[in-house]
């Protein structure tokens, strides 16, 4: 299964969202993000499997953790 | 033998320290990189420890755990709170029972063009406090400062009141619970405050080098920085970033700090899941029994204390000194000393006063000397 990697915007957030997610069932992994990818240069990111990102946004927007590219979806 | 320590400048730090605190301090040096560089194993086991701490902080005090900045200590969280949310030409209210924390970096802004006036506390008067506070308010008052609980003046500001005035007039209200966080309760929400100050090192049982600022949810965000540099993240941008904690969290973060207050706070909401403080300042005047260590004196104490809790059913009372079992009586609840070194160091202030030959070696000699002189002042001796 493809992996996707959803950053946040600061590793407390990254670790907030972490948490959310396990609460209601949907692991993730916090990673630091390759600079190369974002538009923002060293960042935190979640690894979640690409098939539940609409669901992960959907979770993250109702929590208000906010949240930065996805990288790896398309 | 090894020497005993009776302690009593918990107002400076507490001390000791629960053993979890401690345990918890050293398994962070054991198991920790850095909290904000990375995101192996070591790093992993390190961000999640601040953001334990972060979430513990925001659940006790009504926050977000994104909000919670960790500080050095409370002079540093209000260094930043102050510094960060005043500006040129902006006027600040400050009681008259502030500590140099707030009042030097005050001073430092008034070099840069703010103004501040400095409003009554009337020894704790609430209607009094709050008619000053509102005389003194100007059409640019952008923040009021008030010490939560001033250990000096022996001082409780009603901060939940303050906390409206200022959310009813549009201003920010910063708060220097540095005596008071972890033995009152604060709800910032509730109490609409903007900023929370406070040390670990004190009411939290955390240890030394620890502290938290912690912002509400109506206040600015991009306010300005006190120290710039690494963030762990948005390292392409010069400037701090403005998302909460990082914005103003510079450098590397003090982990094993702030595990100990981590687990301080955890060990604080076991010990006290609900406090209900009952202010008793309008009491007996001790001074006046300090001579009279009569029944009668005791009498007069525990019929007013009988009469604060007004029916409240007390369970065990703890106490350090000899009173306690008197007041355990009136009280018909279970005494329980705090302090065992009683037992083989049988001495209270009330002996030592009534007493001061007697029991000199308990005193330092110029302590013992300057008592005595002013014995002999008052009594004639």
């Amino acid at each position: 299964m493809k992996d996707c990697i959803i950053a946040m915007r600061s590793v407390t957030l990254a670790n907030k969202a972490e948490r959310a997610l396990r609460s209601e069932g949907i692991g993730s992994e916090l990673v630091s993000v390759d600079p190369a990818l974002t538009k923002r240069g060293c960042s935190y990111g979640l690894t979640v499997r690409c098939d539940m990102v609409d669901n992960i946004e959907e979770i993250l927007n109702r929590r208000g953790i906010s949240h930065g590219e996805i990288i790896g979806k398309y | 033998m090894r020497e005993k320590t009776v302690y009593f400048d918990n107002a400076a730090t507490s001390f000791p320290k629960p053993p979890r605190v401690i345990k918890e301090v050293t398994r962070a040096l054991n198991i920790c990189g850095n909290p904000g560089r990375g995101s192996h194993r070591l790093s992993r086991a390190a961000s999640e420890i601040l953001y334990d701490c972060r979430e513990r902080a925001a659940e006790m005090f009504g926050s977000e755990p994104e909000r919670v900045v960790l500080t050095m200590n409370a002079t540093h969280s209000l260094n930043i709170a102050i510094k960060g949310l005043t500006h040129r030409n902006e006027h600040v209210l400050i009681s008259d029972i502030e500590h140099n924390s707030v009042l030097r970096p005050l001073c430092k802004m008034a070099d840069r063009g703010v103004n501040f006036d400095v409003y009554n506390t009337f020894g704790g008067n609430e209607e009094k406090i709050l008619d000053s506070i509102s005389s003194k308010i100007r059409g640019n008052t952008r923040v009021i400062v008030a010490n939560h609980a001033s250990n000096i003046c022996n001082i409780i500001l009603p901060i939940g009141k303050i906390g409206k005035l200022c959310r009813d007039r549009g201003i920010i209200f910063i708060v220097d619970a540095s005596q008071s966080a972890g033995r009152i309760p604060i709800d910032m929400r509730n109490m609409n405050i903007d900023a929370l100050c406070m040390p670990g090192h004190k009411g939290l049982m955390g240890p030394q080098g620890s502290g938290l600022l912690i912002f509400g949810d109506n206040v600015d965000l991009t306010a300005d920085t006190l120290i710039e540099g690494g963030s762990g993240s948005n390292s392409l941008d010069v400037r701090m970033p403005d998302e909460l904690p990082d914005r103003f969290e510079a450098g590397t973060l003090m982990t094993p700090a702030v595990a100990g207050l981590s687990a301080g706070i955890e060990w604080i909401k076991k010990i006290y899941p609900e406090v209900n403080i009952i202010e008793a300042n309008d009491g007996p005047d001790g001074r006046k029994f300090a001579y009279e260590n009569g029944k009668e004196a005791e009498d007069i104490q525990n019929k007013y204390i009988v009469h604060k809790l007004n029916g409240i059913k007390v369970i065990h009372v703890y106490s350090g000194t000899f009173y306690g079992e008197s007041v355990a009586k009136a009280l018909e609840a279970e005494n329980k000393y705090i302090s065992i070194d009683l037992e083989s160091l049988p001495v209270s202030g009330t002996k030592i006063r009534n007493s001061p030959y007697e029991y000199k070696d308990f005193m330092e000699e110029f302590v013992f000397d300057e008592y005595i002189k002013s014995r002999k002042g008052d009594n004639n001796e």
